[in-house]
């Protein structure tokens, strides 16, 4: 399974970014962390608008199976996320990418949309 | 301890948003920083007299460049674009017209245009006549306000807070519930809503009840011109307890409250009216709601 989440550095130690599609840039990883990519994410987030669906068009496009952030996305975002497959967790600011894969493994991290 | 930021919205403009938003900084003092995301009408650190320390630019979309040493006034370029922005005598682009797509560059047979990233503003520092600081915007003229512009406003905003140790950061959000707006909530601490008992300030409130509440933010909301309509003050009532957001204080429409603005002076110096105490007591909600003291 494909885990991204949204950071503010580039390694696990980083913050978690709240924002979605303004994040910072993104890590991926396949076995909790073990081992991990950073990808940049300066061609979405230096868009002036609608910076929220490209976001969700490129985790598509990363085959993200799961994606942790802060906020989760807004309306439009949301919107097109819900044609996908795609699951957030949300609540992880303030934490770490490790410290927010512990508490979603832990079951602590709400999912957004859900109840 | 990272600052925590309030941030004021309220869809509808002239709601009073900015005006209890400078009254809750100014009560403040030095314990907060203030951050203006409205810059499309930036009047939030106008009654704050602030004088400038700091300036950068900043930029939003891009504009195309035609090098008359290269260009071969093959005419091709004006063909082409959109936005009669390319004027042939003398050879060259109208930035004012210019939307950047592009088209352009790509037909241009000898490279002669290219784009470049658009400056649309300083983004600016300035101290306050309480002696607080504040981070704003200026816009050229023509210039929009964008999602990218208010992350940047409060990217620059929350380190300068955290920089200066204060506990906290008044933000005004930008009006509506567009881009902007979202770009202003995303992340917040607290979100509080300056409505008003009017048909379109109540249409607005819902709207962005609906939009904070997506986000999961802690949010409340403050009822201003409060004696306007007792039918649309019920509405605000009713519809605050649909979603569960506190009304944290109500503020009587009196016209004093413009007469403030003109004098270019916050609620809390308007002496002899109710609205030093009603700001007290929002500020002091607002501060347990956050759990900050100060």
């Amino acid at each position: 399974m494909k885990i991204v989440f949204t950071v503010e550095g580039t390694t696990p130690e980083s913050q978690i970014d709240p924002r979605l599609g303004r994040a910072k840039g993104l890590l991926v990883t396949e076995d909790g962390l073990k081992t991990y990519t950073f990808v940049e994410t300066h061609t979405i987030n230096r868009g002036s608008h609608g910076v929220g669906p490209k976001m969700i068009a490129y985790l598509v496009e990363l085959g993200a199976d799961v994606v942790i952030t802060g906020n989760g996305p807004g309306q439009k975002a949301a919107a097109v996320a819900s044609t996908t497959n795609l699951a957030f967790f949300t609540g992880a600011q303030g934490l770490t990418a490790r410290e927010a894969y512990e508490k979603y493994t832990n079951g602590l991290l709400p999912q957004f949309g859900g109840e | 301890m990272s600052p925590k930021e309030i941030v004021l919205v309220s869809g509808k403009g002239g709601t009073g948003k900015t005006t209890v938003a400078s009254a809750l900084l100014f009560s403040l003092g030095e314990a907060a920083l203030g951050c203006d995301c409205d810059v499309d009408g930036s009047n939030y650190p106008l009654l704050f007299a602030p004088s400038t320390l700091e300036t950068a630019p900043f930029f939003h979309g891009e504009v195309a460049h035609l090098d008359p040493t290269n260009c071969t006034q093959c005419g091709r370029c004006t063909e082409v674009c959109g936005f009669s922005a390319i004027m042939e005598e003398p050879m060259g682009i109208l930035p004012s017209r210019c939307e950047g797509c592009g088209y352009c560059v790509e037909c241009c047979p000898v490279e002669a245009i290219t784009l470049t990233e658009r400056r649309t503003g300083t983004l600016k520092t300035s101290r306050l006549r309480t002696g607080g600081l504040m981070v704003h915007g200026d816009l050229d003229l023509g210039a929009e306000n964008s999602g990218r512009l208010v992350a940047q406003v409060r990217e620059r905003g929350r380190a300068l807070a955290r920089q200066e140790g204060r506990k906290l950061m008044i933000t005004d959000g930008a009006p509506g519930i567009g881009c902007p707006v979202i770009s202003s909530l995303s992340a917040a601490d607290y979100v509080c809503i300056v409505t008003e008992p009017t048909v379109s300030g109540v249409h607005d409130l819902e709207r962005i009840l609906h939009l904070v509440s997506g986000f999961g933010l802690p949010l409340g909301v403050v009822l201003n011109k409060e004696g306007l309509s007792s039918h649309w003050e019920e509405q605000i009532v009713q519809l605050c307890a649909h979603y569960k957001a506190p009304l944290l204080q109500r503020l009587p429409y009196d016209v004093r409250f413009p007469d403030a603005l003109r004098a270019l002076k916050t609620l809390v110096e308007l002496e002899e009216t109710p609205y030093p105490e009603k700001i007290e007591q929002l500020k002091e909600r607002l501060l347990e709601q956050i759990g900050v003291t100060v």
